[in-house]
């Protein structure tokens, strides 16, 4: 197996847990740590294509600049969400989103 | 197999054992801890895959700066009524059946991915003396792709004002700790702060040659709020209103001038003459260091203030 | 036309160094942003489709911005609806003292997604669109927070969380696409895409990503409770231009980038969603007790139609002579009802911030006799609701004639079930408001109402009319969509 290999089926492992984690579990800190680990696979996806396995060419930089963006947009909407969550449960006492149906 | 080999598939394993761990933990507050160790790890596969400017950006940002962030409100949410509860909408069978298919998919689809195509890279060197910095991260985001940098900025900025558009009335969004640092830790401050600071004006400085950057640096200086909140002294607090109001646009405000600059000596937006294209840039990632550092210290400090609601009010 | 997008972003940045004033700058810009749109659209109908290269790096080492009659529209669209918006929004905080902060609060934000809507409508560029759309859907996120109470918060929450995910899946999706073609330049993209593994997940992935985002059924989870839980000035910006926004997305880059890995059942099954979502939209819109809810639910079914488009044009793109016989007339329907819907829905949530702010309650039951109380709004709702159902001569009524008839010409007769079902259930929900409120008033009521002013009343009434108009004049929309088409069907 090649870097490339390994480091894929890394980014691939790293979207199935954060999937199954965002969909099972409830509590909210858990669940945005989940999603947040979605995008630590799909960053890992993006560097990957700029990784070059001979030393001769350098890597591609386009890959890395969308993925420092990723970061900081990962890193706004995680943030926000944790404020808002943050408020909801000094109002409600909840760590979890209301089950379906309209509260 | 050789110990590269070796070394790389020790480093997946812990990077995908962290992941699971985090957001398995039979407590959540431990599931944090190790989410920080997690982009720490993260960062080391930067690293290895030749990123370096992503290794700084994401043990600032991602390990630093979000992790600070979790851990503040595991601290708030860390109760949990019943242990870890998890949604059972399908027998466990089918769930674990469809996991495995999503991961056997998604592997499946990125082993297939070979080395990169086109010839962008190529590109992007042939045009850098065009550009004005030697760091090709750094070309990328402010000079060919400037123009969704600028959003990129914008995101952040939307972030700061959906958390101010939250506070309650009359509330600040600095928080206090309630509690009397140790002398020692407030001595520790002082050194850490100038030393900060230098550091993030290095990696400005740095950025335009090799690793670093607006973002790095606007991360490092967050730090060191964040640090200061920790020990009762919000910087956020000393500010009035006003003044972080403007501290938060001036990244996306001054880029916008810097872009608009531009159009005035004759080119397009975000078109920096060559002569130009070194100081226009320098002048674009202060100011945007500044609103990275003051939108993420304003992030850590609004989640303590959004918590300390249930305490009874602010302190 | 750049100046579309630097106009909001940069009223943004002054509105938020002097909120006090923030009112008037966003009025000044949005009626200055109009005009540039009119300017652009009358541009492209002179001389065809434009181009602008960001930073003066042209693709694919830069970003090309790109206006064709497509996007002119939408940048028109989106005028339309912000100017009456943001006229409503200065008069309700310049009365209700109350939400002062909340008006310093929404100024900067929705200029910030007005700006965020036009970057994506001009974009030429799949990691560019992904930025912009990610702006938008934080601030939309952000104004659905400024709603009152807790449910607000679970709502904006839900809804940030939802788009957090389809955020990541799109990056993903970004990725695939540059690892199999080696540019982000939709133009260099289109026709490039081989059938192979990743052209397809790169496909899947984009999908599934705008389908959450535009919230079609099963993905609408979110939508209903943020769109009823923020202010109606900001449900209005959000159930009409901001849901549009992605599935314009969705439809452009269908017609383009994914045009070669487009399988017909995936087509179909897209459609068969989209009949869902009218369907069960629908339904569930009839069985709602509060006004807003109503309404926002009615946006889940409207914007299933907007999916029909894509098996009516994917089987005319596989038949020789398709385009001419029934493609073309389905995309232009598809176009048309995005646009129509987009301009009744902004007057629905309009009025019934009118109403719901005059009585104070957003029972649909308590509005009865509101018609002789405030004849403006009602008018406004119901020319509104003659659209959303397609009665002629009204916008809606065009675009479902496009679509049924391009239902019927294709052979895929299916569809038409699902257009006529609609507009039934429909004129059932919208009727059910409107008997209430033509119905004789409770006396005791009078007294209750609370003063609303002229400006309030006749920024929904414009909407109302804007979609009522667009049934009247076709030709002059159609023929600007028509500018360089993004599709060339055989």
């Amino acid at each position: 197996m090649t870097t490339f290999g390994i480091y894929a089926v890394g980014a691939a492992l790293l979207l199935t847990i954060g999937i199954r984690g965002a969909l099972r579990r409830k509590h909210l800190l858990r669940r945005i740590l989940a999603l947040n680990i979605i995008g630590g696979g799909a960053f890992l996806f993006l560097v990957l294509l700029g990784y070059r396995e001979s030393g001769e060419a350098g890597p591609d930089p386009v890959p890395q600049a969308l993925v420092l963006t990723g970061i900081v947009v990962a890193v706004s909407i995680s943030s926000f969400a944790i404020v808002i969550a943050r408020r909801l449960n000094a109002r409600t006492g909840r760590t979890e989103l209301p089950e379906e149906g309209l509260d | 197999m050789t110990l590269e080999m070796l070394f790389d598939m020790a480093l997946v394993g812990a990077v995908v054992v962290a992941a699971a761990y985090a957001i398995n933990a039979p407590v959540l507050i431990a599931g944090v801890f190790v989410y920080i160790v997690f982009g720490v790890l993260l960062s080391l596969v930067w690293v290895r895959l030749g990123a370096p400017d992503l290794a700084i950006a994401e043990a600032a940002i991602g390990a630093g700066i979000t992790g600070a962030i979790v851990l503040d409100a595991a601290r708030q949410m860390g109760m949990e009524r019943r242990r870890n509860p998890r949604l059972r909408r399908w027998p466990g069978w089918l769930s674990w059946a469809a996991t495995a298919a999503v991961g056997v998919i998604f592997a499946g689809v990125f082993l297939t991915v070979s080395e990169g195509r086109g010839d962008l890279p190529q590109r992007v060197q042939a045009e850098l003396p065009r550009v004005g910095v030697e760091n090709e991260v750094t070309a990328v985001l402010l000079s060919y792709r400037g123009y969704d940098t600028w959003f990129e900025v914008g995101v952040l900025l939307v972030a700061a004002l959906g958390v101010l558009a939250l506070r309650a009335p009359g509330e600040s969004p600095a928080r206090r700790f309630r509690w009397d640092p140790p002398a020692v830790a407030d001595g520790a401050a002082d050194m850490l702060v100038p030393g900060g600071i230098l550091m993030a004006g290095y990696l400005l400085w740095q950025g335009s040659r090799g690793p670093g950057g607006a973002f790095q640096a606007g991360a490092v200086l967050a730090a060191i709020a964040v640090l200061l909140t920790l020990l009762g002294r919000p910087p956020i607090a000393r500010v009035s209103d006003r003044a972080r109001d403007a501290l938060l646009v001036v990244g996306f405000a001054d880029f916008l001038l810097v872009g608009l600059v531009a159009v005035t000596l004759g080119g397009a937006l975000f078109e920096y003459p060559p002569a130009w294209a070194a100081p226009m840039i320098l002048v674009i990632e202060s100011a945007v260091a500044v609103s990275v550092a003051v939108t993420l210290s304003l992030l850590f400090a609004a989640g303590g203030a959004a918590g300390d609601a249930s305490e009874g009010g602010v302190p | 036309m750049v100046a579309a997008i630097l106009l909001p972003m940069g009223a943004a940045c002054v509105a938020i160094l002097v909120r006090g004033y923030a009112a008037r700058i966003a009025l000044v810009t949005a009626l200055l942003t109009a005009a540039v749109s009119v300017v652009t659209a009358i541009a492209v109908v002179r001389n065809g489709p434009l181009e602008y290269a960001m930073g003066g790096w042209r693709a694919p080492l830069g970003i090309t911005l790109r206006v064709d009659g497509l996007s002119s529209l939408m940048l028109l669209l989106s005028a339309s609806v912000a100017v009456p918006v943001f006229v409503y929004a200065a008069a309700h905080y310049a009365r209700a003292r109350s939400d002062e902060r909340q008006g310093a609060d929404f100024w900067p934000l929705a200029l910030l997604l007005w700006g965020g809507l036009n970057g994506v409508f001009l974009s030429g560029d799949v990691f560019n669109q992904y930025v912009a759309v990610e702006l938008t859907s934080l601030a939309a996120v952000a104004l659905v927070t400024l709603g009152e109470g807790d449910a607000a918060l679970s709502a904006a929450l839900r809804y940030l969380l939802s788009t957090f995910a389809a955020s990541m899946f799109y990056l993903l999706g970004v990725g695939h696409l540059y690892a199999v073609a080696g540019t982000l330049d939709i133009p260099s993209l289109a026709g490039t895409l081989e059938a192979e593994a990743a052209s397809y997940s790169a496909a899947a992935l984009i999908t599934v990503a705008l389908l959450f985002k535009s919230a079609l059924f099963p993905l609408h989870f979110w939508l209903p409770r943020a769109h009823s839980a923020a202010p109606s000035q900001v449900s209005a910006l959000l159930s009409s231009l901001v849901v549009t926004s992605a599935a314009y997305l969705f439809l452009r880059l269908w017609t383009t980038v994914f045009v070669s890995v487009a399988v017909p059942v995936v087509g179909q099954i897209i459609g068969g969603l989209g009949a869902c979502a009218i369907v069960w939209g629908s339904l569930q819109a009839l069985r709602q007790q509060r006004l807003k809810v109503m309404i926002a639910y009615s946006t889940v079914a409207q914007m299933g139609y907007l999916f029909l488009v894509v098996p009516l044009v994917t089987s005319a793109l596989s038949t020789p002579g398709g385009g001419a016989l029934w493609g073309e007339t389905a995309w232009s329907g598809g176009v048309y009802h995005a646009i129509a819907h987009a301009l009744a829905k902004a007057a629905l949530f309009l009025s019934a911030g009118v109403i719901v702010g005059a009585i104070g309650t957003d029972k649909i039951v308590g509005i009865s006799g509101i018609a002789r109380q405030l004849p403006v709004a009602t008018y406004a709702f119901g020319i509104a609701s003659m659209s959303l159902i397609g009665l002629p001569p009204s916008g809606g009524f065009v675009a479902k004639w496009m679509l049924l008839t391009a239902a019927f010409k294709s052979g895929q007769w299916w569809w038409a079930i699902a257009i006529a079902a609609g507009g039934l259930l429909t004129a059932g929900y919208v009727f059910l408001v409107l008997g209430q409120g033509l119905s004789q008033a409770s006396s005791d009521r009078d007294v209750e109402l609370k003063s609303t002013s002229k400006a309030i009343e006749y920024s929904a009434f414009a909407l109302a009319v804007a979609a009522l108009a667009l049934g009247v004049r076709v030709a002059e929309p159609l023929a600007l969509l028509r500018v360089g088409l993004p599709i060339e069907m055989p």
